[in-house]
């Protein structure tokens, strides 16, 4: 945090540049373990933006008032309150989706996303940048999940986002939607990403 | 017989091998370990195509075999899997800015291998799909031929096996051109408890995989390729020999639920994978002692997948399991260099 | 000092406030979230057992029962919940089957994370043309007098219990078939220890024409017996043992003859049901004893006499009904009527009671 970002910056730097998943190999438990559909890889997203973004913004906002010996704890305790609001609202009104991510929403709490983020960004910075990264990381994470959810349900199902893409000889590659398919699959992303990068950086 | 194996895996398993066997002295020493080798150095003829066209050769009799017991199509079968094989190897080293002059026909094999683990009425277009995985992600995503973890032609069928389960579970009857399913004696001894003659087990008339089910004209290619040296003897040895022995115990315990350790050895692919596709040079290990751990841990894997797990048939997981563990194999077994200091 | 004081303060007053969000939010989710599992539950409920329009739930050694009910209190149907693990996920499934446990109604998976696209097929098979709940269908009356088993490559004998097992999830297949049969075992357990169930159901009405009980109309395992000049139907269970006993006892009531089917335990002691089967009462008063409008529950009467003890001979009347005590309330309005009724009972098992516990057991 060296040098000030612009706020277009620091929103972009979590789609690409410092991209959790892809860039930094972050909060891969739930990466890999629900992202056999699209849809579902998207609403974890969706969890995370309304998790880190909320939990950064209180972090920020009461960064001065926090004593650097108790952060984590103050953070953990924040952290774990939006985690138990997203996972509550989810089951009360989209039981669906809730049954679906299972165990994972709860278990964002410990996803080093979030916690990371509060640590390195959202307890030195004013609220308003706080935000700006919490969008960017918790968006660049949802993008991620979702391409990589889209590209499990495309080849292991032959739909995304339970819309017909393939045509009915299209044989499922089961293997996609297993969690073998989801090793393949984000190897290959981080793969391209960094060849990507070795390309624009030459 | 190891100074006759080095040469052999010349280039780049040898790297391997070096790096891998030496961390320690690589960092005490320098570079130049990578050169030096101890003598006698022994002129040889032997290099990598060569060594790979004599083991398609020695699959050819269960080849033929295979397309008379299970009819013409298998050999379509069989060419799809080799020319995509071959396709994407030429693709991958492209991509990866390698020069293709000299085909070293190991993408024939990995892609022939293949096809010989299908089941006969497998769709030809999802066994080009396996080779394509073989190759690209199973070899070349490690670094290409000498560099690979797992048996690409192995990987290759794990990847068809995890898709196309139904597909890759479906037998069909030998020579019955209107695909008859049948099951093989493996399925149906551990499903229905009934066991396939001896004779023929031994001479392949049975329901399986297009080019393991004689176990005669396996053994045959098998033994061409250990008196050339191109397989360790060891390997088929310890593999069968545990599978035989584990086999056999848990036959005397309780005869009425587990085969006796003759149908162990002659049933499924166990042939096939103990003569050719555990002793790949590349995915196996180097020492003779961790050939020998690794043949060991071959048939205990094989034998509780047999008998305790859900699959009739363990020996693509035995040996893509034990290739896993080949490199640790290989770092505990390394002999000692003369002169090196006891720890 | 200072400091210490701080580093508390700040994480209590961080705790006490996420606690009150956190109240705050469950008193709000919490019904939404019971409300849907309820619907889930009952929903699968309504679903496997058909034709209740009341379902009840008992505990009993940790093995949820749910008996189901129609409009005239019948048991139509009893539930219950099985739990195993499958290939790699546990399994829950509700399993509805007729009162005399030996043909399952239908099943409905409520749970499992098997294999995509191979173990979720016991489930839905989106792969199928015909129908994608084809494995779970199988189990509509099916045949679960003996165990259920699966084959393969062969048609399933439902008469057998058989069921096919899904190509390529074998396992997920047997699993099914596995907990159900463990369950099923169970359930048939604590039902033979808690006969007061009455799972053996007393005999459907369709049994009887105008003159009694039709022999034609029998149901499996019941028998007609006669002796001294007094029928009994006999309905048994599954050892073969006699689960309940219907006669009819007919008498004068205040303006017509009444006919009453009553069904009692093996032992007389104790009345499971009456059915009325005929009788001309006053529209509107007498007629009270079958169906009473001025009550929310019209069959309120005859509902007192379901489980009612009569060990002491008798059914008296009294001001509150005590089914321990064999005591019944009248109908006000309609007492004669409901007398009636008593003395009947009263007459007739007595006499029912002595030829039956004296019959000739050969």
């Amino acid at each position: 945090m060296a040098t000030k970002k612009s706020y277009a910056g620091e929103f972009l730097k979590g789609l690409w540049d410092e991209n959790p998943v892809l860039r930094m190999q972050l909060g891969l438990c739930p990466t890999l373990a629900v992202t056999n559909s699209a849809i579902n890889g998207f609403s974890m997203g969706l969890a995370v933006i309304f998790t880190l973004v909320m939990s950064s913004t209180i972090i920020s906002l009461a960064r001065n008032i926090i004593p650097k010996e108790v952060r984590i704890p103050t953070f953990i305790i924040v952290i774990a309150t939006f985690v138990t609001i997203a996972d509550k609202m989810l089951a009360a009104y989209f039981p669906d989706i809730s049954k679906a991510l299972g165990p994972f929403v709860p278990l964002i709490v410990v996803n080093c996303i979030i916690m990371g983020r509060q640590e390195a960004f959202a307890s030195k910075n004013p609220v308003g940048r706080a935000i700006i990264d919490a969008l960017g990381m918790s968006i660049g994470f949802t993008i991620t999940l979702t391409i990589l959810g889209s590209i499990r349900e495309l080849l292991g199902v032959g739909t995304i986002f339970a819309v017909q893409i393939m045509p009915s000889s299209f044989e499922p590659w089961m293997v996609m939607v297993l969690q073998p398919g989801a090793f393949l699959t984000l190897g290959l992303m981080i793969g391209v990403a960094n060849w990507i990068n070795a390309r624009r950086t030459k | 017989m190891e100074e006759n194996k080095q040469p052999v895996s010349e280039g780049k398993t040898t790297e391997k091998k070096e790096t891998k066997a030496t961390p320690a002295a690589k960092e005490k020493k320098s570079e130049k370990m990578f050169l030096l080798r101890s003598s006698p150095h022994m002129a040889t003829t032997d290099n990598v195509p060569r060594i790979m066209w004599t083991v398609i050769a020695a699959l050819m009799p269960a080849v033929v075999y295979g397309v008379y017991n299970f009819g013409f199509s298998v050999l379509l079968t069989i060419l799809w899997s080799v020319i995509a094989a071959v396709v994407t190897e030429i693709v991958t080293n492209k991509m990866r800015g390698r020069d293709m002059k000299n085909g070293d026909g190991s993408a024939v094999l990995t892609g022939l291998l293949l096809a010989m683990t299908l089941p006969p009425g497998f769709p030809k277009a999802y066994a080009a799909i396996g080779s394509v995985f073989a190759i690209a992600i199973g070899k070349q995503i490690f670094g290409g031929l000498g560099y690979n973890i797992f048996n690409p032609a192995l990987l290759g069928r794990a990847f068809l096996q995890a898709s196309f389960s139904v597909k890759m579970t479906t037998w069909t009857a030998p020579v019955s051109m209107d695909a008859i399913t049948t099951a093989t004696p493996l399925g149906s001894f551990k499903f229905e408890k009934v066991m396939t003659p001896y004779f023929d087990l031994f001479m392949g008339r049975i329901g399986g995989c297009i080019g393991e089910t004689s176990a005669l004209l396996i053994i045959i290619g098998g033994i061409y390729l250990l008196i050339k040296k191109y397989a360790d003897w060891r390997i088929p040895v310890s593999y069968l020999g545990t599978v035989f022995i584990l086999g056999g115990l848990f036959w005397l315990i309780n005869p009425e639920q587990y085969p006796d350790p003759v149908f162990h050895l002659f049933s499924g692919g166990l042939m096939l994978g103990a003569f050719f596709m555990a002793t790949d040079m590349v995915t196996s290990p180097v020492t003779p002692r961790g050939t020998w751990i690794y043949g060991v841990g071959l048939g205990i894997v094989l034998i509780v997948i047999r008998l305790f797990g859900g699959l009739p048939e363990g020996v693509m997981y035995s040996i893509l399991f034990m290739n896993a563990f080949v490199p640790l194999i290989n770092r505990y077994t390394r002999l000692k260099i003369f002169g090196e200091p006891k720890k | 000092m200072t400091k210490s004081y701080r580093l508390i303060l700040v994480l209590t007053a961080t705790a006490i406030l996420s606690g009150l969000l956190l109240s705050f939010l469950n008193i709000h989710t919490l019904p939404l979230i019971e409300a849907y599992q309820k619907q889930v539950l009952n929903d699968a409920l309504s679903g496997v057992l058909p034709g209740s329009v009341k379902i009840e739930e008992k505990i009993f050694d940790n093995q949820q029962l749910y008996f189901g009910y129609n409009q005239k209190q019948q048991l139509q149907g009893i539930a219950f919940l099985a739990e195993g693990n499958g290939f790699q996920s546990k399994l829950r499934i509700l399993v509805g089957m007729d009162p005399g446990l030996s043909t399952i109604t239908k099943i409905k998976i409520l749970e499992q994370k098997e294999t995509p696209g191979l173990g979720t097929k016991i489930e839905s098979d989106p792969s199928s043309k015909t129908d994608v709940e084809w494995f779970p269908n199988q189990f509509d009356k099916l045949n679960a007098g003996k165990s259920l088993s699966y084959v393969k490559n062969q048609k399933p004998d439902k008469s057998a219990g058989e069921i096919m097992a899904i190509t390529g999830a074998t396992i997920s297949s047997k699993a099914v078939i596995d907990i159900i049969n463990a369950a099923l075992q169970n359930t048939r357990k604590i039902l033979s220890n808690h006969t007061d169930l009455s799972i053996a159901e007393c005999t459907d009405d369709a049994v009887f024409n105008e003159e009694g009980f039709d022999p034609q109309l029998l149901p499996r395992g019941a028998e007609m017996i006669k002796t001294d000049n007094k029928i009994f139907l006999l309905n048994k269970d599954r050892q073969g043992a006699v689960s309940d006993v219907s006669f009819i006892a007919s008498g004068e009531g205040f303006q017509s003859t009444l006919k009453i089917v009553v069904c009692m335990n093996s032992d007389f002691t104790r009345i499971k049901s009456l059915e009325i089967l005929e009788q001309d009462e006053t529209p509107g008063w007498g007629t009270r004893v079958i169906s009473d409008t001025t009550r929310t529950d019209e069959q309120w009467f005859l509902k007192q006499f379901q489980n009612l003890n009569v060990a002491t001979g008798t059914i008296r009347v009294g001001a509150t009904a005590n089914r321990q005590d064999g005591i019944v309330q009248t109908i006000s309005g309609a007492t004669i009527s409901s007398e009636a009724i008593i003395n009947i009972l009263n007459v007739a098992i007595k006499e029912y009671r002595a030829a039956y516990l004296n019959r000739k057991v050969n």
